[in-house]
């Protein structure tokens, strides 16, 4: 099988609604989370007259991690119809017209990277911009985990779910 | 049963004619879409369903040991094609390297292919599974008619007559063709059964043809012309090669095709990759015709001649870039024993071989535009690769439907088939007639007809049709996980 444009789309936004919230929601509590854990003691970020602030508190950090681990995969679904245009542009110049799967587990580097401007510029991360700061492991595995699982279900498990999808470029609808 | 005027009438809802690949892809979707044994008949000369494919492989030089053309993922025994045949190579041989390759693939690795053996071998499984042979009626349809009620009678020579007699007569609500190439192509001029000692020297590539290499290794020295730039001539001078390399047969080939590529050929966005002569493509077509924007692209044209166009250039004679191939090539041409002859089969005839002159004279004519002259080639032997025959009216049945059914044609001659592949002027109350491979090619929805991708394609196309009458339930998420499970395990669907 070889994807459609609307295949691609329909396909990547199918699976970060299946896949990757069921992901989000089970690997979530198991992030690094900057904010030290799930819960107990830590140094929370926080915005005060505009300044961000970091302060001591006793707390549970979990709600805090979920909304942002599931704002992040709301952001990567959006982005995405943005990025599959890009590829599918980008296929026009291979006289198969198709797209090895190995291009789209590695387009998870630029996506990524893209992603962590955007979650900042969003305010759905309020911590420091720097690529290697102390959100980035959190960040990191959680987009690093979901695309792979999302990537594994699209070299094959998505045939058993939708013969349409095998047969149809991809397309669930 | 019915009597009828003498013949014995089997009722059956679903009779599949053919028995080959096109057939077992029908016949095993629809068993896993749940219908049973007792509702499908399948008529077919044929012990297997791939013993055509096989005698066809197994002359175009691809043993059950060597690896055919087609991908991982297009498997013969599952309608899902996964997990595919690299996956179950990787478990079997406990590979795990081969799972990493076929993750890279196209981009680290030339694309895996499996060996013909584990099509085979995975077709036996599968025929078991779904009780194959309790389906099958041994012998050759010789007419499909419609029935006044609705539905088609089917006539049957069988194989061993019965106590009905030497025909059987079946009667179905429903019919699916698919009866493989109606003959194989040769030189034009080439007299066949006509003259013998040249039906021995020219032959073709799907046709049995050991005793051209056999020769070859008796006569030092012989000339052989090869036409036609696909994989399977590659199989051929592969063989011729390694013969030489073997016995120092000192052959020398004249390789006859159309156009020579030097490298890639067309405006960027589509540009084909070539080089060394030939043109490249991993598979027989391009891979975005098998559901992806190019087939998209083809249901969108209007016309046949639209069609018939971006058809001829997705499935372009090409062949996969394999090192093997050119680097023998390359050798060939370096130590001169290789020629390539550009142009067009002319006509062949008969020389006597005297005084060192070959025993075949084939005319070469020049491509358009190129204002050469004619050129004769005299050679020993001529291996056809030039593909097949497409002409249904080679074949009797397909003709008769033609002349006495009133089937009617598509602009490039085959039958004229609507989107779940029914022969709609064969229509016949509340029966279809159905069709897939070489006899639907130039519809306007498929392009890779002819390929296991495609004859799966029919398959879920005909299964919607079917379920849309109510005759079988839809494969939809639950019911197709549900029965791949079941195929995992090898419980019977
Ligand atoms: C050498 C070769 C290699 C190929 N490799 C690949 C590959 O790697 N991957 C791929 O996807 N495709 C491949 N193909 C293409 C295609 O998948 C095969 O040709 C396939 O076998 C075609 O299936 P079919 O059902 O049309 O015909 P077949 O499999 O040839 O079956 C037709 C059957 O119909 C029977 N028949 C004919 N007339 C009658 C009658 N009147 N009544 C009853 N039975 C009848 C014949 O005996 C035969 O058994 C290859 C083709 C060739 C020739």
């Amino acid at each position: 099988m070889t994807f459609t444009l609307r295949g691609r789309i329909e396909t990547r936004l199918f699976l970060l609604l299946t896949v990757g919230v069921v992901w989000t929601a089970i690997v979530t509590p198991f992030l690094p989370s900057p904010s030290m854990g799930s819960g107990g003691a830590g140094m929370v970020p926080m915005q005060m007259n505009r300044v961000m602030v970091s302060l001591p508190v006793a707390y549970n950090a979990l709600p805090f991690d979920y909304r942002m681990t599931f704002e992040t995969l709301g952001l990567m679904a959006v982005l995405g119809i943005v990025w599959e245009l890009v590829y599918h542009f980008a296929q026009q110049y291979r006289w198969n017209k198709d797209w090895p799967p190995l291009f789209t587990l590695v387009a998870v580097i630029p996506e990524g990277i893209a992603l962590w401007y955007v979650i900042h510029l969003t305010h759905v991360e309020n911590g420091s911009w720097a690529l290697a700061s102390a959100g980035t492991a959190m960040f990191a595995i959680h987009i690093l985990s979901t695309w792979v699982l999302i990537w594994v279900a699209m070299l094959g498990p998505m045939k058993v779910v939708s013969l349409r999808w095998r047969f149809e470029g991809g397309q669930l609808w | 049963m019915v009597q009828s005027h003498g013949f014995e009438i089997k009722d059956v809802p679903f009779v599949a004619i053919g028995g080959g690949i096109g057939t077992f892809a029908m016949v095993d979707f629809l068993r896993v879409a749940g219908l049973p044994v007792e509702s499908m008949t399948v008529v077919t000369p044929a012990l297997r369903p791939y013993s055509n494919l096989e005698s066809q492989l197994d002359n175009s030089q691809i043993p059950r040991d060597a690896r055919i053309r087609s991908g991982s993922g297009d498997r013969m025994d599952s309608i899902w094609g996964w997990p595919g045949y690299g996956m179950e190579e990787a478990f079997r041989r406990r590979n795990p390297l081969m799972l990493l390759r076929l993750a890279a693939e196209p981009v680290l690795s030339e694309y895996y292919t499996p060996r013909a053996s584990q099509l085979y071998d995975t077709m036996d499984r599968e025929a078991a599974r779904i009780s194959w042979n309790r389906m099958v009626v041994a012998g050759m349809a010789r007419v499909v008619r419609k029935r006044t009620e609705g539905g088609y009678f089917v006539v049957v020579d069988p194989l061993s007559p019965g106590p009905g007699g030497s025909v059987a007569v079946l009667s179905a609500r429903y019919v699916h063709l698919s009866l493989g190439v109606a003959a194989v192509r040769h030189f034009p001029g080439f007299e066949g059964g006509a003259d013998p000692e040249q039906a021995k020297r020219a032959v073709n590539v799907y046709e049995a043809h050991e005793h051209v290499y056999e020769e070859i290794r008796r006569h030092p020295g012989s000339k052989v012309l090869v036409r036609g730039a696909a994989s399977s001539s590659m199989e051929v001078l592969g063989r011729l090669i390694a013969d030489r390399d073997s016995y120092g047969t000192a052959v020398e080939i004249f390789h006859l095709y159309h156009s020579f590529f030097d490298g890639p050929k067309g405006p960027a966005r589509f540009r084909i990759p070539g080089g060394n002569g030939f043109c490249y493509q991993p598979f027989t077509f391009a891979k975005g015709a098998f559901g992806g924007q190019l087939h998209r692209r083809y249901g969108a044209l209007q016309s046949d001649a639209e069609r018939i166009d971006l058809f001829t250039k997705l499935a372009s004679t090409a062949i996969p870039k394999r090192k093997v191939w050119t680097s023998r090539i390359e050798r060939g041409r370096r130590e001169g024993w290789y020629h390539t002859v550009l142009g067009a089969a002319g006509c062949l005839e008969s020389a006597d071989g005297g005084d060192g002159s070959g025993h075949v004279r084939a005319h070469v004519e020049p491509l358009a535009g190129t204002g050469e002259a004619e050129r004769v080639l005299e050679v020993d032997y001529v291996i056809d690769a030039a593909g097949v025959d497409i002409d249904l009216r080679k074949h009797s049945l397909l003709a008769d439907l033609v002349d006495c059914g009133g089937a009617r044609l598509n602009g490039l001659g085959q039958f004229a088939v609507d989107a779940s592949f029914e022969i709609d002027s064969m229509h016949s109350g509340n029966g279809r007639l159905f069709a897939s491979g070489f006899a639907t090619l130039g519809n306007p929805y498929l392009i890779p007809m002819y390929s296991f991708w495609g004859y799966h394609y029919v398959a879920w196309a005909v299964h919607r049709k079917l379920a849309e009458d109510g005759f079988v339930r839809r494969l939809g998420t639950g019911r197709s996980v549900a029965a791949w499970w079941r195929r995992m395990r090898m419980a019977e669907p």
